[in-house]
C-alpha cells in the first residue's frame, strides 16, 4: 500500500498567474517607453523610478501594518503596475515630492484603505493622478517639448536635477523650456477663437496630434494589441473607450471642423491610447461581464471627450476612468449574462 | 446510413487542454489479473447502498448476486468470479477523505467457475419491461463516472416517446482513454446496445457523438455503423473542447438546446449513454452477463506503463498499478477520474468501482500547488470560459462573503463543477472547491428549512389545539356558574344534580372501555 498526498479538484496547473499578467504587462510598455525617452528625453524613466521605489516602500509598510505576508504582495507586480502608469500620465522632470505624495495617495489611500489587491474601487493610480493634478496645477502642466524642438532645453543631468529639487538649475528657468501640451494649447487657442487649421500649423503639431507624441501612441497600441493576444486584457474596454471618444469626436467635427480637434488629433493625444490599453482595463475597478465591459469603456470614453470639449482641463481620460469605477458595479448588476438554461 | 456532420463548438467557453490520450492508447486492451482479495462497496453507486445477499463463509460463483438493490435508486451487485464471501467490512472507499464504508469482501478460489444466472435473451424478441428488469438483475450503473442507475435513467426515459439517444463517445477530460478504447475495439456490440434501447424505448434515432481528434475510434465506429446498416444510426464529429462530454454540454452541441435548470435532458427528449454503459447493457441481455468488470484507463507520468486495463470491480488500484508496471519514483499523487474532476486518494488500497473510469498518478511538480492563492482581481477570465454561462467571480465573492442565498440567486446549482474557472484563474482561486462547498451548504439550508417549516406547522397546530380547548373549557365553566347561580339549593334539587353528574361519568367509563377518547 502506498500513501499519496490529497487535494480538491482540479489538479492540473494554471496556466497563468497575477504576476505574470502584470509582468507581461510591463513588457508591454517597454517599446512605448523607448520612443517616449527618445522624443521626450529621460523624465519619463526618472518618474517610473520614484514612483516605483515610493509605491513599493508604502506597500511594504501597510502590508506589514496589515499583517500580510510581503513575498506574495510585493512580488505580484501590481504596484509597480501602477507606478509606471501613474508616472507615465505625469510630466518629465515631475518634482520627486508630488511623484511620492501621488503615490503614497494611490496606494495607502485608493488600494489599501479599501482592502488591497482586487479590494480597490477605484483604480489607484488614477486616484493619485487626480489628487496630484488638482493639488499641484502649476507643476503638472510644465511638459517639455519633444528634445528636437528644444535646442535649449534641459539634458539628462538637469532632468535629473529637476526631479530631486524642482529646480531646473544650470540658468534655465521653466518658462523657457516648457510647452503645453497639444490638448492644452488646443483647448486655450480655442477659447480664444483661433480655428483648428491655424492651431494646427504649430510647430508642436505632426500629422495628427503633438509630435512625438503620435509615436509613442503607436506604440503604446502595438503593446496593448500584444496584451490582447497574450490574453493578459480583453479586447471590449479598449475598443469601447477609443469608440467612446471618436464617435463623439468624429460627429462634433463633421459639424464644425474649424473648432473642433479632429478624431486623429483625439485619438492620439494625451491619453487616450494608453487610457483605452492599460488604465481602464485594470480588472480590479472595472466592470466584469463583456456587455459591461463595453458600456463601461464606452462611458470612459465619452467622458474624456465631454471634459476635453467642456471641461475645465485638456485631458479627461483619469476623470472618465473614475467616474466610471463608480459606476462599475451598478453595470454588473445590470449586465449579467443569460445562465445556462435560465431564461434571461 | 452515415451521415458526418462536423459541428462547431456550440457551447459556450470551454478549454482546450492538452490531452495527454497518447501516453495510454499506444497498446491493446490488457486485462488486469485476479487479485488476492475482491472489496465490493456496498454503496457504488448514485443512491442508496445495496443489501448484502451473503454472508461470512459463503461460497459464492461468478456472476451470482450478492447483494439487491435497495429501493427505486441503488444498484445490484455480483461476484465477479467464484470466490469464497470473507463479509462485510469496514473499509476505506474511494473517497478523499478517505472515509470507510462497508465492502463486501471476497477471496476468489482461483477457478473462475461461473453460474448462468441470468438466461440469455435474443435482443430482438425483447420487450420495455423485460429490459428494465434486466438492466437493474445486471447491477448496471453508468460507466461514464457518475455511476447513476441505468434502470432508473431508462425507466424515466421510457415515460417520453420520440427521444433521440445520444451515444456519449466524447471523453473531454485530459488523460482518460477507456472509451475511445472500447470504440477502437468493441465499436458492434456498443452500437447493438444502442439498437437494444431504440428498440425497446421506440427512440427516433441515435447520436454517436465522438470528437473530431479520436481518430481511430471515428474509423471504428463509422464501419460498424455501415456494418449495421440501421438508418437511425448518425456519427457526429464534435469539436474537441473540454467539457463537450457533460451530458447538458453535448446536447447543446448536437442540438443546439439547453437543458432547462432543474430538469433532466430527457425532459427535452435527449437521453445519454456512455458507450461502455451501452457494452454493460448488450452483455447483460445478450449473454445474462452482469456488471462484474469494467475498462478503467491506468496513466499519468506516475505510471511505468500506462495503458488501459479491464479489470474486475473490486480489483484495489494498487494491483492495477502494479501490472502497469508500478508507480515512477516521483509518484506522490493518485486521483480517481480526470485531472479536472477526479477525486484525490490518499491511499492505493481502495478498490476498482463501478465509476472507476480512470486511475491518475501523477508527480508533485504537474499538480497545481496548494496555498498561492491571491485575491480575485475581477479579470473575469473565469465568466469567458464558464459552460454553464454563469459568472464565477460573483458566485465566489457571494459564498466568501457567505452570502449563500445571494449565490443560489445567481444559479449557483447550473454549476457543473467542470473545474474550468480554476484552471484559468490567475490567482489561483480554487473555485469549484468553494461551490462544492457552497451547494452542499445550500442544500443542507433547505434541509433544515424543511425542517424547520415541519415544527413550525406542529408547534402552531398543537397551539390552535390548546387555544381551541381552553376555549371550550372557559365556555363549560361559564355555563356551570350560571347553572350554579340559578339553581335552587333544596336536597332534592342537590340530589337531582349529583344524579346527573354519575350518570354522566359512567357514561364515560364506559366510552374509555370501548377505546374511545377519554380526556
Amino acid at each position: 500500500m502506498k500513501r499519496f498526498d490529497t487535494s480538491g479538484a482540479p489538479y492540473l496547473q494554471p496556466e497563468a498567474s497575477v504576476s505574470q499578467m502584470m509582468t507581461r504587462l510591463l513588457l508591454s510598455l517597454v517599446p512605448a517607453a523607448a520612443v517616449y525617452t527618445w522624443f521626450f528625453g529621460p523624465g519619463l524613466l526618472l518618474n517610473i523610478l520614484v514612483a516605483s521605489a515610493v509605491g513599493l516602500m508604502a506597500e511594504a509598510l501597510v502590508l506589514n501594518l496589515r499583517k500580510r505576508p510581503l513575498k506574495p504582495y510585493l512580488g505580484d507586480g501590481s504596484v509597480l503596475v501602477t507606478a509606471v502608469l501613474f508616472a507615465w500620465c505625469l510630466p518629465p522632470a515631475t518634482p520627486w515630492w508630488i511623484t511620492a505624495t501621488g503615490m503614497i495617495f494611490a496606494v495607502v489611500f485608493a488600494k489599501h484603505l479599501y482592502g488591497g489587491l482586487g479590494h480597490n474601487p477605484f483604480n489607484p493610480a488614477m486616484a493619485g493622478y487626480v489628487l496630484v493634478l488638482i493639488s499641484f496645477p502649476q507643476e503638472l502642466t510644465r511638459w517639455l517639448p519633444i528634445t528636437a524642438l528644444a535646442s535649449n532645453g534641459p539634458d539628462a543631468l538637469q532632468t535629473l536635477w529637476a526631479t530631486f529639487t524642482g529646480e531646473l538649475g544650470g540658468g534655465l528657468q521653466w518658462d523657457a523650456v516648457t510647452m503645453a501640451t497639444p490638448l492644452d494649447y488646443v483647448k486655450t487657442e480655442l477659447a480664444r477663437l483661433t480655428t483648428m487649421p491655424e492651431i494646427k500649423s504649430h510647430v508642436m503639431f505632426g500629422d495628427f496630434a503633438g509630435r512625438g507624441v503620435e509615436w509613442v501612441g503607436n506604440f503604446i497600441a502595438l503593446g496593448g494589441a500584444w496584451m490582447i493576444y497574450k490574453n493578459v486584457i480583453r479586447w471590449h474596454i479598449p475598443v469601447a473607450v477609443i469608440a467612446g471618444v471618436l464617435i463623439p469626436a468624429t460627429l462634433a467635427y463633421m459639424m464644425d471642423p474649424g473648432s473642433n480637434g479632429s478624431p486623429g488629433l483625439h485619438l492620439f493625444s494625451g491619453a487616450t491610447l494608453l487610457g483605452a490599453f492599460y488604465i481602464a482595463t485594470d480588472p480590479v475597478s472595472a466592470a466584469t461581464s463583456p456587455r459591461g465591459r463595453l458600456i463601461f469603456g464606452l462611458g470612459v470614453g465619452v467622458i474624456t471627450f465631454v471634459v476635453r470639449k467642456w471641461g475645465g482641463y485638456p485631458d479627461g481620460i483619469a476623470f472618465g476612468v473614475l467616474l466610471m469605477n463608480a459606476a462599475a458595479p451598478l453595470i454588473d448588476h445590470f449586465t449579467r449574462p443569460r445562465v445556462y438554461g435560465n431564461e434571461q | 446510413m452515415i451521415k458526418e456532420s462536423p459541428l462547431a463548438k456550440s457551447f459556450h467557453g470551454g478549454l482546450k487542454l492538452n490531452g495527454h490520450k497518447l501516453e495510454s492508447t499506444g497498446g491493446t486492451l490488457r486485462s488486469a489479473p485476479v487479485p488476492a482479495r475482491l472489496v465490493l462497496p456496498l454503496n457504488q453507486h448514485a443512491g442508496r447502498a445495496a443489501v448484502p445477499l451473503v454472508s461470512a463463509g459463503d461460497r459464492v460463483l461468478g456472476y451470482q448476486e450478492i447483494a439487491r438493490p435497495d429501493g427505486e435508486i441503488s444498484c445490484a451487485l455480483h461476484a465477479p468470479t467464484s470466490a469464497t464471501v470473507l463479509g462485510v467490512q469496514r473499509l476505506p472507499m474511494p473517497h478523499p477523505s478517505g472515509l470507510m464504508g462497508d465492502c463486501l469482501v471476497l477471496e476468489p478460489d482461483g477457478k473462475n467457475e461461473f453460474g448462468n444466472f441470468l438466461p440469455a435473451i435474443d435482443p430482438d424478441s425483447l420487450d420495455l419491461p423485460t429490459l428494465l428488469k434486466r438492466v437493474s438483475d445486471a447491477g448496471i450503473a453508468g460507466l461514464g463516472g457518475a455511476a447513476f442507475p441505468t434502470a432508473t435513467k431508462l425507466a424515466v426515459a421510457a415515460a417520453t416517446t420520440g427521444i433521440t439517444l445520444v451515444i456519449n463517445g466524447a471523453e473531454c477530460e485530459p488523460y482518460i482513454t477507456c472509451d475511445d478504447m472500447l470504440m477502437r475495439e468493441q465499436s458492434d456490440q456498443i452500437l447493438l446496445g444502442a439498437k437494444i434501447i431504440l428498440d425497446t424505448l421506440g427512440a427516433q434515432r441515435a447520436l454517436v457523438a465522438i470528437e473530431r481528434d479520436k481518430l481511430k475510434a471515428l474509423e471504428s465506429m463509422s464501419a460498424a455503423i455501415e456494418r449495421l446498416g440501421d438508418p437511425r444510426f448518425q456519427l457526429e464529429k464534435i469539436f474537441t473542447i473540454y467539457p463537450a462530454g457533460g451530458e447538458r454540454q453535448l446536447i447543446q452541441v448536437l442540438s443546439g438546446k439547453e437543458v432547462p435548470a432543474g430538469k433532466l435532458p430527457i425532459d427535452i427528449g435527449y437521453l445519454c449513454q456512455n458507450v461502455a454503459t451501452l457494452v454493460a447493457i448488450y452483455r447483460a441481455v445478450k449473454d445474462g452477463q452482469p456488471l462484474v468488470s469494467r475498462i478503467t484507463t491506468v496513466t499519468g507520468s506516475g505510471i511505468a506503463e500506462p495503458g488501459n486495463y479491464l479489470a474486475m470491480l473490486g480489483t484495489p488500484l494498487e494491483t492495477l498499478a502494479e501490472s502497469a508496471g508500478g508507480y515512477t519514483p516521483g509518484a506522490t499523487r493518485l486521483i480517481m477520474g480526470g485531472p479536472m474532476m477526479g477525486i484525490a486518494l490518499p491511499s492505493d488500497e481502495v478498490p476498482v468501482v463501478k465509476a472507476t473510469n480512470c486511475v491518475l498518478v501523477l508527480q508533485e511538480d504537474e499538480v497545481r500547488a496548494s496555498g498561492d492563492q491571491m485575491p480575485c482581481i475581477r479579470c473575469g477570465e473565469c465568466e469567458q470560459i464558464c459552460p454553464a454561462q454563469l459568472q464565477p467571480q460573483e458566485l465566489y465573492w457571494h459564498i466568501r462573503g457567505n452570502d449563500l442565498a445571494g449565490a443560489d440567486e445567481l444559479n449557483l446549482s447550473a454549476c457543473i463543477e467542470c473545474g474550468c474557472c480554476d484552471f484559468v484563474c490567475p490567482s489561483h482561486i480554487p473555485l469549484s472547491q468553494y461551490y462544492r462547498f457552497a451547494k452542499s451548504q445550500v442544500r443542507l439550508l433547505d434541509a433544515r428549512r424543511v425542517q424547520s417549516d415541519i415544527a413550525r406547522q406542529r408547534f402552531e397546530d398543537r397551539k390552535e389545539r390548546l387555544d381551541a380547548e381552553a376555549a371550550r373549557r372557559k365556555e363549560r365553566l361559564e355555563e356551570k356558574r350560571k347553572k350554579r347561580a340559578s339553581r335552587e339549593n333544596t336536597p332534592k334539587a342537590i340530589k337531582g344534580e349529583i344524579d346527573a353528574i354519575l350518570a354522566r361519568t359512567r357514561g364515560k367509563v364506559a366510552d374509555s372501555d370501548e377505546g374511545g377518547e377519554t380526556r
